[in-house]
Order: C-alpha cells, then structure tokens, then sequence
C-alpha cells in the first residue's frame, strides 16, 4: 500500500519533469487563464467599491431648532432608529456641532475669536442618517416630513437628489446584471481551456497510457499519477500567477490613488485580506477541472 | 494452459482475422507459431492478453475462461503472461531500468526485490551498461531486447514473443533464443510468433502455421514450410 503510493507519486514527479515541454505549456497556459481570472477579480473588486464610496456619501442630515424640545428629539430619534430602512444614525449635539467647527477652523485666527465672543452656541443639534439601501431613502424622507415633526425640524438636506439616486441605483442593478454575466461567460471560458488543456495533456500521453495497461497497470495505478501530475501543475500555476499578481497589483497602485482622490482604494489590501477566498477558490477550481477533465479523457485510453 | 475453441475473430464485417480456430497448448511448451504476414498470428497474441474479444468461440488460459474476462480482472491476467511485442511498445519517458521495473511494480512487487531481480534481468539480455538510457537511444534490436527482459521479469507462467528475433543478426538471435528456451526449461509454457525460418527449422520444436486465419497445420516435430 505504502509502496504503491510512493511509486504513484515518483511516477507523478517523473512524468512532470521528462514532459517538461508539456508541463511547461500546460502550467502557461493555465497560468495566463489565472491571470485573466484575477485581472476580472481585481475590475470587479473596484467596481464594487467606487459603488460603496458613491453610496456613502449619500445621508440626510436633519438639523433640529434651537427650540425643540429634548424629550420631543428623543422620540423622533427613537422611531427614526425603528425604522427598518434606517441603517446607522449619528447624532450631534449643539456642543459637538461647536467643537467640530472650533476643529475645522481651527487655523482661522479670527473665527475663532468671533467663537469666544458667543454668548449662545448658535449650532443646531443634528443628526445624520444612513439608509439600508439607496432606494429606502425615500420612505425615511416621508418619515422626516410628516407634519407631526415638523415643530422639532429646522431643515433637512437631502435635496432633491433622487433623480441621482435612481440613476445610481439602476447603473448599480445593470451593471451587477452584466458583471454577472460576464464573469459566469469568463468563468466559463476559463473552464473551457483548463479542461481542453488538460485533454491535450492525456492525449499527447495516450500510447504510454495504452503500454502500461498491456503490462498489467490498473486504471488506477495509471490514473493516480496523472491526477496528482494535475495537482503539481495547478500549485505551479496558481503559485505562479500569486508571484505574478501581487508586483503587478504594487505597479498600478498610484494610479488607482489617483481614481479617487478622498478615499483610495487599496488593491493590495484587498486580494491580502482575501488571499484565501480568492487563491483557495481558483485552486479548487482548477483542481476539480483537472481532476474531471483527466478522469474523463483518460478513460478512453484506459480500455485497452 | 491455453485451450481455444472454434475462435473467430472478425474485426469489420468484412476482415476475418481468425476464423474458427482450435488449438491446446500444454504447460511449459515452446510451440512455434508462423505464417504469412496478415495470417492472424498477432490478433491470436491480442486475444489472449484480452486486448482484443473473440466474436465468438471460447478462450481459456491456465484454465481460467477470459472468453468474457471482466474489465477488472484484465490486469490480473497480463501479470500472469509476458508478452513481447511485435513494435516493442516501450515506454518513451521511461529509462530501459524503469521500462523493465515497471512491470514488477504493477505487480506490487516490494521496491527491495524490484532493486535486485532487475539488475539480472538486464544482465540476462546484455543491457546491464545501458540500463539508464531512453528507448530512443537505443538500437532497434536493444529496443527488442529490453521488452524481451520486461515480458520475463516477473516470471510469468506464459510468455509470448511476437517476433522477438525481427531485428537481431544472427548471432544475437541465438542468444535471445538461449534465454528463452532457459525460460521454457524452467517450466514456462512459450508462444514464440516468428517469420525466421532457420530458427524453426533448426529447433525441431511443435510448430503451429496459419494462412488467412485458419491453422493448416499443427506438427509435433515440424518445420516451416510455407
Ligand atoms: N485493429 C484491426 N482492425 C482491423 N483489422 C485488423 C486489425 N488488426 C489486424 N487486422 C487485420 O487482421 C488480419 C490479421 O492481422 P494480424 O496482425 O493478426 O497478422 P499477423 O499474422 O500478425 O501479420 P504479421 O506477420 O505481418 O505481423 C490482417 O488482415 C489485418 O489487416
Ligand atoms: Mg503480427
């Protein structure tokens, strides 16, 4: 038992390096696919977040008067925050309102001066909201704008923004529509090449498959070999494009930076953090490929 | 050991490689098996190592029925033959080393006796300076000789040579045909498929002629005669 298995993987480690030609184009080719697969990985990856930095950045902001009453703000807070549409809300007192402006304008000789001659902190309390989703700002709107509030709320800035809303929300659904598309059009396409490279692999090797069943070889005795042989040629590629992603990612970072100027988007951060989902699944991937692909185009020869 | 009965082989409806052939061969007999080219003489080799299935008609081999051997079993029956083949059908990525110790570790051979047996092996048919070289870089006739050692290394109870002296001088012939008949002395029954006439000729052993995939003749003490 212990013998076979080592001879399995000698052969294995054999039949890689005596078909280096073939090992080589078969872990190119399955190295440019990879590539490909991760460059979609990486347009995917920053589609989503100019998305999510878009969708930040719209809230409404509801300013109370200087009048209202506490008890009356703190109800109004309390079902904003019930509401299932809500997503976050922010408060800001008068005091942090203050402080916030003292900080901003903190270099300004002369607000601040104009600041310690106030008798009353002229600043409204406030408090920022965020939807679940972008088409729930509207419910929260008529929320704000029912007339029962109305004596607590100086203003609210959201103005007229749905127009933009809806746009944004449309290209968001479109676009996850033909990303989804693609990438199941791309998957399958990497799929294709992976499994007809692998066939061409077994087929270039189907005399010897042939020899070793006329002196008596197993299915499995042959096949166990040219399976882990797939398994070296998938830790090669996928090792491979790792060693390739990551100085290409560090190349074209500056000029990601320099898409969004607030809040740049950190590609290297992104495929570190998911190293493992994404390296993981596209290993398994090409590993039950391989596996298929080569149960399936060494059982011809196999039945000798 | 080998026991056909009224076996015809017909490949497409047209080409009848084997029509209605009976024969028994005794364990540990050298039978000589000739006829023209296109007889049927390799299509009987291919049956018997179940490469190929009778269209009918019944096969037995050391008494085991591989009329209708099951898909699974076939392994376990080419460990019992050896078989050198007409094209050698060597292993191009393997070494001439490697090509013979192949046959011993589909047997599960332990890697000790592997070590051991091989080394002889290849000192039987010469090879033993160039057991680390591709078949590509060796004669034709080095080629014949590493399949004759990989079909006797795990001594099997049948071998069969399918022109195992084609491109061998003479002299060399005779040496491979010394160490088949040691083989056959040591009790190993012999199918040896050959043109040459002078070997035939001058063993004296049972031989068995073919023409268009009929036996015409089955002779104790014969000769090549067609
Ligand atoms: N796979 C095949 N498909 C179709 N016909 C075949 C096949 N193999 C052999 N034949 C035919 O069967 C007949 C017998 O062939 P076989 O190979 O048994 O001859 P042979 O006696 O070994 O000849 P040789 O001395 O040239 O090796 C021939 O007419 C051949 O064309
Ligand atoms: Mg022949």
């Amino acid at each position: 038992m212990i013998t076979s298995f080592n001879r399995i993987i000698r052969f294995s480690f054999q039949n890689f390096w005596r078909n280096a030609w073939l090992s080589f184009v078969t872990i190119s080719i399955l190295t440019l696919t990879l590539l490909s697969v991760n460059f979609f990985v990486a347009l995917n990856a920053l589609f989503d977040y100019s998305l999510l930095t878009i969708e930040e950045k719209v809230n409404i902001t509801v300013h109370f008067q200087q009048t209202a009453q506490e008890n009356n703000v703190k109800a109004f807070l309390a079902s904003l925050s019930a509401m299932p549409d809500v997503a976050s809300t922010e408060v800001r007192t008068k005091e942090e309102a203050l402080e916030k402006f003292r900080t901003t304008f903190k270099g300004d000789q002369h607000i601040q001066e104009s600041l310690q001659e106030l008798e009353n902190n002229p600043l409204p309390s406030s408090v920022i909201i965020r939807a679940k989703e972008i088409q729930r700002y509207d419910s929260i709107l008529a929320f704000i704008n029912d007339p029962r509030y109305q004596g607590i709320i100086e203003r609210q800035t959201f103005v007229d923004r749905t127009k933009f809303i809806e746009r944004l929300q449309e290209l968001k659904i479109n676009a996850r529509r033909i990303g989804a598309g693609v990438t199941i059009f791309f998957a399958l396409i990497a799929a294709l090449i992976v499994v007809n490279t692998i066939r061409m692999t077994i087929f270039t090797r189907r005399r010897e498959v042939g020899i070793m069943k006329l002196v008596g070889a197993t299915n499995r005795f042959i096949r166990a070999p040219l399976f882990l042989e797939g398994i070296w040629y998938s830790i090669a590629s996928v090792l491979l494009t790792i060693l390739i992603v990551f100085p290409l990612i560090s190349t074209f970072q500056p000029y990601l930076n320099h898409l969004f100027e607030n809040s740049p988007f950190d590609m290297l951060a992104y495929f570190s953090d998911n190293f493992g989902i994404i390296f993981g699944s596209q290993f398994a991937a090409i590993v039950l490929l391989n596996t298929l692909a080569s149960f399936i185009a060494i059982g011809r020869y196999l039945k000798v | 050991m080998i026991v056909l009965e009224g076996v015809t082989k017909q490949y497409h409806p047209d080409t009848i490689a084997l029509a209605d052939v009976s024969l028994t061969i005794e364990q540990g007999e050298f039978v000589f098996l000739v006829g023209m080219s296109g007889a049927g003489k390799s299509t009987l080799v291919r049956l018997l190592t179940a490469e190929e299935r009778a269209t009918s008609g019944t096969i037995s081999v050391g008494g085991w029925d591989i009329t209708r051997i099951a898909r699974r079993d076939v392994p376990l029956l080419r460990r019992q033959i050896g078989v050198v083949y007409q094209d050698f059908k060597l292993l191009e990525q393997k070494t001439v080393e490697e090509n013979v110790s192949f046959a011993l570790e589909v047997c599960g051979e332990p890697s000790k006796n592997v070590r051991t047996i091989v080394p002889q092996v290849l000192k039987i048919v010469g090879l033993e300076e160039k057991a680390h070289r591709y078949p590509r870089q060796l004669s034709g006739g080095e080629q014949q000789r590493v399949a004759i050692a990989r079909a006797l290394i795990h001594r099997p109870k049948l071998l069969i040579a399918d022109e195992p002296t084609g491109d061998l001088d003479t002299l060399t012939a005779q040496t491979i045909i010394d160490v088949l008949m040691r083989i056959n002395d040591l009790g190993t029954t012999l199918l040896f498929v050959t043109h040459n006439k002078d070997v035939v000729n001058t063993m004296k052993r049972r031989v068995i002629s073919m023409q268009e995939g009929r036996i015409i003749s089955d002779k104790l003490h014969g000769k090549y005669f067609i």
